[in-house]
């Protein structure tokens, strides 16, 4: 029988099992199997053996190692440590052979092998090492161009979809923003200063692939303030192809109505548009974002830990995006600046703002509040305008 | 103006206060100081630069605890068993 019958049942389901995977590595790495064993009894137990946090970490940083060990190190020595390294991705997560080649041998050499690609944070996360090799790992990293990324209360390693390399509907640079903001804040990202976790997602356009709006406190998404660039040309074409019906798959499917098909002509009321891409994505040949580009920033979305989750909402409905991003930095610190100093501990950005109000927030931060600062499309705006009513 | 050693001198003696009895984050560090000194006379920008000092010099450290702690530096009790 086999030492394993309980997490042996998760190879059994029909997606890939990451339990395979250590089995594989368990042939040459003790880690591998002594994690087997402890995942098992964590199984058998239905609780976890692993005891989180502690100080851990390398020379000067304050993030990016993220401590582990286990409450069974009698039975399972190889894994009485077993801390995660996260390693600072490359914008939009390019790599070539060479690079991967070199940090799964250098994991092979100094921790488990196991690697996660990629962690939420947007990380390449090597699994499970032991802190006297830290400083090795680390050592080599920097000699190779890498570096670690964040973690703990301290900004994460900036992470963005790979926008203009391959997206025609990119309508800023994400891999550049990313780049240029992983290096303008390696203090805030090494030397952890902030209340709790702040995450940055760039996103070039309103489809938000990834997901910006959901994980991170500030979302920067790609958007357009003039009219979708359409080719009415390309616009019969699908017409005529059969492939798409416009009356059924498109106009009937705008979320606020504002487009109109009679049979040749589409036509679309651009003012009502909310860029939600739907008709965009359906006819790519035909429609385009339009020629004035920029970002939308938002703020406050977070995963449910301390309190429950949330979704990013509109703090700038419309900035130009361009280097070196001055206004928006600008932003940026006058919006920590207000955090650091209001925000209560463990509380994130978003949090802090529904407990003050937006309004507050955005008084605070020297911005004009507008009704485009909503939650969602057709939403109240968050801001009640007082001089109207004490005109009343 | 306090001095950066000042500053130093102080901020480590307020970790090593709270060793074994509070788990110190940064933002409530950085009031404590400038309270203790003044805002006249320290910035935060003053207290970031001598906890960085004090980490690079390896008198304290980074730990983690519901968020990102700053202690004296020891062996991980968890470390040893």
């Amino acid at each position: 029988m086999s030492d394993t019958p309980m997490i042996d049942q998760l190879e059994t389901g029909p997606w890939p099992s990451f339990i395979k995977d250590i089995k594989r590595m368990a042939a040459k790495n003790a880690m591998c199997k002594d994690l087997l064993g402890l995942l098992e009894m964590s199984y058998k137990d239905k609780k976890t053996h692993w005891k989180h946090g502690g100080i851990v970490g390398v020379r000067g940083y304050g993030g990016g190692i993220i401590g582990r060990y286990s409450d069974s190190p009698e039975k399972f020595p190889n894994v009485s440590h077993f801390h995660t390294v996260r390693v600072n991705q490359p914008s939009a997560w390019f790599y070539n052979t060479g690079a991967l080649r070199y940090l799964c041998d250098l994991w092979e050499k100094h921790g488990s092998g196991l690697t996660n690609l990629h962690g939420s944070t947007g990380d390449f996360i090597m699994l499970g090492t032991t802190t006297d090799h830290l400083e090795d790992i680390f050592t080599d990293l920097s000699e190779h161009g890498w570096d670690l990324g964040g973690s703990g209360s301290d900004v994460r390693t900036p992470s963005c979809c790979n926008g203009m390399a391959r997206c025609e509907f990119a309508c800023y640079d994400t891999m550049n923003l990313c780049y240029d903001l992983t290096n303008e804040y390696q203090d805030e990202l090494h030397r952890p200063a902030f209340p709790y976790k702040f995450k940055f997602k760039m996103s070039g356009c309103p489809n938000d692939c990834v997901a910006s709006i959901a994980r991170s406190d500030c979302s920067i998404i790609g958007t357009w303030r003039d009219d979708i660039q359409q080719d009415n040309a390309a616009i019969t074409e699908y017409a005529k192809g059969g492939k798409v019906d416009i009356a059924n798959d498109v106009v009937a499917k705008c979320p606020t109505g504002c487009m109109s098909w009679d049979g040749s002509k589409l036509s679309i009321d651009n003012k009502n548009c909310n860029r939600c891409m739907h008709c965009i994505n359906v006819m790519p040949k035909a429609l385009r974002p339009g020629k004035d580009k920029g970002a939308m920033i938002l703020l406050g979305a977070k995963a449910p830990i301390v309190q429950g989750a949330l979704l990013s909402s509109v703090l700038v409905p419309f900035i130009k995006m361009e280097p070196p991003y001055e206004e928006f930095k600008d932003l940026i610190r006058r919006i920590w600046e207000f955090w650091d100093e209001h925000g209560e501990n463990r509380e994130r950005i978003g949090e802090m703002i529904v407990r003050i109000g937006k309004g507050n927030f955005v008084e605070e931060v020297g911005l004009e509040p507008t009704p485009a600062m909503i939650k969602e499309p057709r939403s109240n705006p968050y801001i009640f305008y007082e001089e109207y009513f004490d005109e009343e | 103006m306090a001095s950066l050693e000042e500053i130093k001198d102080y901020l480590f003696h307020k970790v090593e206060s709270y060793a074994g009895k509070k788990q110190v984050k940064v933002p409530h560090l950085t009031q404590e100081v400038i309270e203790h000194f003044g805002e006249a006379a320290c910035s935060k920008k003053d207290v970031k630069e001598a906890l960085k000092e004090l980490i690079d010099e390896e008198k304290l450290v980074y730990g983690y605890f519901g968020g990102t702690t700053i202690e004296l530096p020891h062996v991980e009790g968890s470390a040893n068993a």
